[in-house]
């Protein structure tokens, strides 16, 4: 075992607790639908990988596990056959879902988000998804960005109303 | 801004926040990652499997009868779980796949001015725990403007009803400015929210740690006033 850290998780119960938030968190950072689910397999795949040199008293789990998001989401929209596409037309049907009235308000909540998420720009978008989606402190989602905490709030903010014009926009 | 439009932004986050994928839609990928499954495996049609669960059971309940036996004279080892820490501990990752390191932001809204530089403001944010516990360095009337920016915000947001933003403000202001010169104004904001949510209790608890914690405050009469007028309210 290695000398860092504390508490290793086993890789089911990693997989168990974070991979949902994964595959959300790649969806909101602009992964193309139909990669979501590919994009999410990489990145455990690389964070199961490097488990044993994950250093506890450096951070937490999660955190360390959103950075592999950031940057898996930010190679994947770097790709140009990636961008410009239209996110909210390839969402997978949510036909089992027990609450079905549920399922197609949280589709609609889906695809008004990320119709709006995409009018920002990926500094924005990084930070409100990780502090506004994901529920990150901020502490963590600018020690995971490498700025200033005042820079995360700035941002954020900034996203908040590029988004709510979006919204608004959207609603018209 | 319209809070219109603020308040339906948080009613859409919460809507995405439920929007987490079924265990069964990540099925495939567990396959792929070569990791077994958690939940008891069900609908097995073989016999034999069958058979070997039911040895399995039997085999387990012995095993049990004998530690709970054992476990009458002498006491069980505790077994320890640890929580996930959620505890932030901002220092940057290192690793193949860390983040590229960002440029220095060109912000589309004017921040307000940080009352450090931004370079001492980061490494003191890096090292939380180096943070002195008692104020002694001298501030000037410049530290007070992003500190006043704050609090004014979260007062508005209370003002016009919106506690989503209030709390929001009071959250930021509490994480950059942990012993900001306003530490006071921010805890009577805290608990006027509070007693704005109707969350009596929990208003009524924060103001006593006011009380006790800063006596001679003079937001005491009027949180005072604010939380009886809601009791008041609230049991008639």
């Amino acid at each position: 075992m290695s000398s860092k850290g504390v508490d290793r998780p086993d890789p089911r119960a990693l997989f168990d607790a974070h991979a949902p938030f994964v595959v959300r968190a790649l969806r909101y950072l602009g992964v193309a639908e139909r990669d979501v689910h590919d994009v999410a397999q990489e990145v455990l795949a690389h964070v199961l990988q490097d488990l044993p040199g994950w250093d506890s008293t450096r951070g937490a789990l999660r955190t360390w596990i959103y950075g592999y998001c950031l940057r898996a989401a930010a190679n994947h929209r770097r790709l140009a056959r990636h961008r410009r596409e239209a996110l909210h037309a390839e969402l997978p049907e949510l036909a089992h879902a027990a609450d079905q009235e549920r399922a197609i308000e949280r589709r609609q909540a889906r695809e008004a988000l990320l119709e709006a998420l995409s009018t920002l720009s990926d500094e924005l978008r990084e930070v409100f998804v990780l502090h506004g989606v994901e529920e990150l402190a901020m502490r963590e989602v600018t020690a995971i960005l490498g700025i200033p905490l005042q820079t995360g709030y700035s941002r954020y903010e900034a996203a908040r109303r590029d988004l709510r014009i979006a919204l608004s926009r959207r609603a018209r | 801004m319209n809070d219109d439009d603020d308040r339906a932004l948080d009613a859409l986050l919460e809507r995405v926040r439920e929007d987490l994928p079924e265990p069964a839609a990540l099925a495939p990928m567990r396959r792929a990652l070569g990791i077994g499954e958690s939940a008891p495996v069900r609908g097995t049609g073989s016999t034999v499997v069958k058979v070997a669960l039911v040895v399995g059971a039997v085999v387990l309940l012995g095993g049990l009868v004998f530690v709970l036996e054992s476990s009458v004279s002498r006491p069980a080892p505790s077994i320890v779980i640890s929580p996930r820490s959620t505890e932030t501990k901002p220092t940057p990752m290192r690793g193949a796949w860390e983040p590229e390191p960002s440029e220095v932001p060109t912000e589309v809204e004017t921040p307000p001015e940080p009352p450090r530089p931004v370079a001492e403001e980061s490494a003191r944010d890096r090292h939380p725990a180096a943070r002195p516990r008692e104020v002694t360095q001298r501030r000037d009337t410049n530290e007070l403007e992003p500190e006043a920016a704050i609090l004014l915000r979260a007062q508005r947001a209370l003002a016009s009803g919106d506690l989503a933003s209030a709390e929001r403000a009071l959250t930021q202001h509490r994480e950059i400015h942990p012993d900001g010169l306003l530490v006071e104004e921010r805890e009577s904001l805290s608990i006027q929210a509070a007693i704005r949510r109707g969350d009596r209790d929990r208003a009524r608890e924060m103001l006593d740690r006011f009380e006790r914690e800063r006596p001679r405050s003079v937001h005491h009469e009027r949180l005072e006033r604010l939380l009886s007028a809601r009791e008041i309210s609230t049991h008639e």
